[in-house]
């Protein structure tokens, strides 16, 4: 078996969702205790040695980058409104830099992690049944994405006021509610009973403990 | 020696709670292993339901008689595997294995031993793909597979498969009953519901018709089903009108990377009846998008009436009928349904009743003017929905594969609606479907969406 | 969606219905930030879906479980800022839209009710703003002006996506899909 989601290279072939979602909420959770500059460094060194072992690519990461940019900009910013540029900007940069590595080993958790191992972490961290439900609509998403947005462009051509600069004008949006929010909540319920059906017909239910599948 | 009975239905009736009118009465059924049987019956008969009730999904009603299992009957877990009519709302997971082990998760089974169960499971059905293949990458044909895989490593000995042949193209529908005829060479039992039975003849022992008032009858032969279509009269020679559509060189948006048609160019004349034919993922839906201005082709041009198409400009001039018609309907009656477009394209006042009871008469539903459409049948849905998106009298119709769980009847009766508005109004109209034969008698020009290239039929 | 009694179990189908309004208040947040960048905007997206859950989901934590979907999606997912404490930014509001549906039970049936839920729900993103600057150690006057301007905003979206409420309600309602008080089971069509 492959896996697409941990690098080729990375020295950890196997890590349990579970564990790995620890590492990355504690890593997280660190970076709310990080005020010192001290403190922060080991923070950002945690950090880079969890991203050398798994090894994060893609675009999240680089989201992750503008993430950085503008909050850093933000807080600086205000933190030199009140205390002045020279005051300001070193409680402002530890600032902005600990408020992005609250959010920076999430990104590395998704980036790294399968689809499978994703809705196991959900099992983790959510109830039983909450669990199934996020995973579930994860995985049924796209196809209700096309459903919604084929709603949208029938009704379109049926004359709904509904395009972007139609929106515009408060006056077309009835039109939004009417004829796109209406039937999409209703196709929505539709599909969830459909769904809440095909689960049941494959035993979702029966046992008092669902067990996970333990591989991708 | 007579097989054993795997599933035996006795003097069954059921009504859901709250209702008097039962849903089935006294219906006897026996399946054996290794048999097919084949359900079939109209629209709306109740056959999904029957296969809810033999996996014990119903909610309790008033139910007599009894539908019992054999082998199964300890396992505890209904009356075999369900593979119900839409994979895409059965596929739970991301990964084949993860998928196929969906049913195992629900039991509670050990995760050490799904492995073995998941990968016997699906060697059985033929599937050589590593585990973490991603569901979302396979076609329909493989995702029903993939479903057959899951009943299998539960276990089940008797398949209960919902319309196989709405979703599935004429090669899918080859390859499942493949595996249909393997699977049933190991002894597992078959209950199909089907409107199209012909496709599945040589895999079928047992044929039975669900009757609407809930009475299954047992049926010497596969039944007699007329054409969707009679053969039309086609114009005697190619269509020289002007031209509605021209399609130069198009190929896919570049988002769009699963190999499908490309390069395609052809024409579409005023008063055409051109049906697009495709199997599952050919790219019927996207090559819809490009014409009618949803979708940005990587290349090449198209142009609806001399321009390029915007829904802007298109709209109150396109007609667009999806697959689930039913879905766009959010008015509060049927009347107020046809009234929308034309209000919105700025119909007189004084004249929309006029014009609706017209398009109400053209279409033989006066008596449904005042009521909701969420209260019809499916088909009353679609013939409300085909008012609705025609009630503007549109230059060009596009449906995309409206016949979706329709039974031949509702079908002839839309396509007879199609040929009258195509005569008396003249709209062009642009039909994609999966399955050739649903509308090969009624299109004047066919275009086959294949092996990456478009086929012109000349005649 | 069926139900007589407020604090029975949610059915599976419920269940989804509230997950897809959690998936897909993510969804919007996800693809208008890329386009719009307009601080606050979110919250309309995140106040309507929370709203609509509870409004057609007659189960007295129908938004506060859509809430909690949301947010324990958004962390394992990476979509937002604050770690774990992403969560509170789908909680709060959907707290407030429950307590507020218990407080006013016409509620999504007037505009002007509806949109005072909306501005306590959206008023909470002070709050969880608040909670993280504080808990990062900012300093008190900055956390306050960084939690206001991130959250007036916040506010006049969000009271802007209650609006859609009233009407998308009413024509449930309309159809039998939502009942006046009790929603009632969606009648599934059947095809076969």
């Amino acid at each position: 078996m492959t896996n697409g989601h941990q690098h080729a290279g990375s020295p950890i072939k196997i890590t349990s969702p579970g564990w790995k979602l620890s590492l990355c909420v504690g890593l997280s959770i660190g970076a709310f205790a990080a005020r010192t500059p001290l403190m922060l460094g080991v923070t950002m060194g945690a950090n880079l040695v969890t991203m050398i072992v798994f090894r994060p690519q893609g675009a999240l990461l680089r989201g992750a980058a503008k993430v950085l940019f503008i909050q850093t900009m933000m807080v600086t910013a205000l933190h030199c409104l009140r205390f002045g540029i020279t005051a300001g900007i070193r409680p402002g940069l530890i600032t902005s830099m600990q408020l992005f590595l609250a959010f920076f080993p999430s990104v590395i958790f998704i980036s790294t992690t399968s689809p499978s191992q994703v809705i196991g972490a959900m099992e983790l961290i959510l109830p039983n049944r909450a669990a199934f439900v996020a995973g579930t609509c994860l995985v049924m998403i796209p196809m209700l994405l096309r459903e919604l947005k084929t709603i949208y462009q029938v009704q379109l051509f049926r004359g709904a006021r509904i395009l972007p600069k139609d929106l515009l004008g408060p006056k077309n949006w009835p039109d939004v509610a009417n004829c796109l929010l209406v039937p999409a909540v209703i196709h929505i319920m539709v599909r969830a009973q459909n769904i809440a059906m095909a689960a049941q017909a494959r035993e979702y239910g029966k046992a008092v403990k669902r067990t996970l599948w333990p591989g991708e | 020696m007579e097989a054993s009975a795997i599933l035996s239905i006795q003097n069954y009736s059921y009504a859901y709670p709250d209702t008097h009118r039962p849903v089935f009465k006294n219906i006897d059924m026996t399946i054996r292993a290794g048999e097919c049987h084949c359900l079939t019956g109209p629209t709306g008969a109740g056959k999904s339901t029957l296969m809810m009730a033999i996996k014990e999904l119903l909610p309790p009603g008033k139910t007599t008689g009894k539908i019992s299992s054999g082998a199964l009957e300890t396992d505890g877990f209904g009356q075999g595997g369900v593979v119900l009519q839409n994979p895409d709302v059965q596929l739970f997971r991301p990964t084949i294995g993860n998928e196929t082990a969906f049913g195992l998760e629900n039991i509670g089974m050990p995760p050490k031993s799904m492995m073995i169960a998941v990968t016997e499971a699906l060697a059985a059905l033929g599937f050589d793909k590593p585990l973490s293949t991603k569901v979302s990458t396979l076609s329909m044909g493989q995702k029903y597979r993939l479903l057959l895989a899951g009943m299998l490593a539960m276990g089940h000995q008797l398949l209960l498969m919902d319309e196989p042949g709405a979703q599935l193209d004429p090669i899918g529908i080859m390859h499942l009953k493949k595996w249909l005829h393997h699977l049933k060479s190991q002894n597992v039992g078959i209950l199909l519901s089907e409107h199209y039975p012909e496709e599945f003849k040589d895999l079928v022992d047992v044929y039975w018709f669900l009757h609407p008032s809930g009475s299954v009858k047992k049926l010497s032969a596969m039944p007699s089903v007329p054409p969707v279509c009679e053969p039309l009269p086609k114009p005697p020679q190619r269509m020289s009108g002007p031209v509605d559509m021209r399609v130069s060189n198009l190929s896919p948006p570049k988002e769009v990377t699963a190999p499908i048609w490309s390069d395609l160019s052809f024409s579409v004349h005023r008063g055409e009846r051109v049906a697009v034919f495709g199997g599952n993922g050919a790219g019927k839906s996207t090559l819809v998008g490009c014409l009618i201005g949803f979708l940005k082709p990587s290349r090449g041009q198209v142009a609806i009436w001399g321009q390029s198409p915007s829904p802007a400009r298109l709209r109150g001039r396109i007609g667009y009928l999806s697959q689930a018609p039913h879905t766009q309907l959010f008015e509060t009656t049927v009347h107020e349904e046809l009234a929308f477009s034309l209000k919105r394209f700025g119909t007189l006042t004084a004249e929309i009743d006029k014009h609706i009871d017209e398009i109400l008469e053209r279409f033989g539903i006066q008596h449904l003017a005042d009521r909701s459409p969420h209260k019809l049948s499916f088909g009353q849905q679609h013939i409300v929905a085909l008012a609705a998106v025609t009630v503007f009298t549109p230059e060009l119709l596009v449906l995309d594969d409206p016949f979706a769980g329709l039974d031949r009847w509702w079908q002839a009766r839309i396509s007879g609606l199609l040929t009258k508005l195509n005569h008396d109004e003249g709209t062009t109209i642009l039909w994609t479907s999966h399955r050739p034969r649903e509308i090969t008698n009624w299109a004047t020009r066919t275009l086959s969406l294949n092996n990456n290239e478009i086929n012109v039929d000349k005649s | 969606m069926k139900s007589n009694n407020n604090w029975k179990r949610l059915s599976l189908k419920e269940s989804l219905f509230l997950g897809f309004c959690a998936v897909f208040i993510l969804i919007f947040r996800a693809s208008f930030r890329l386009n719009l960048n307009i601080p606050g905007h979110a919250m309309l997206f995140t106040v309507f879906f929370l709203m609509l859950a509870r409004a057609c989901v007659p189960y007295r934590l129908s938004a506060t479980w859509t809430g909690m979907i949301a947010g324990a999606m958004a962390m394992v997912l990476g979509m937002g800022k604050g770690g774990p404490l992403i969560v509170s930014k789908f909680l709060l509001p959907a707290i407030v839209i429950d307590i507020g549906a218990a407080l006013m039970p016409q509620w999504h049936q007037r505009y002007l009710l509806s949109l005072v839920m909306a501005a306590c729900a959206a008023a909470t993103r002070f709050l969880s703003i608040y909670l993280v600057d504080v808990l990062i150690g900012m300093d008190r006057v900055v956390t306050l002006q960084h939690a206001l301007i991130k959250s007036s905003s916040g506010i006049l979206f969000g009271m802007a996506g209650s609006l859609f409420i009233p009407p998308v309600v009413k024509k449930l309602q309309a159809f039998g899909v939502v009942e006046r008080h009790f929603p009632q089971t969606i009648t599934e069509t059947d095809n076969s």
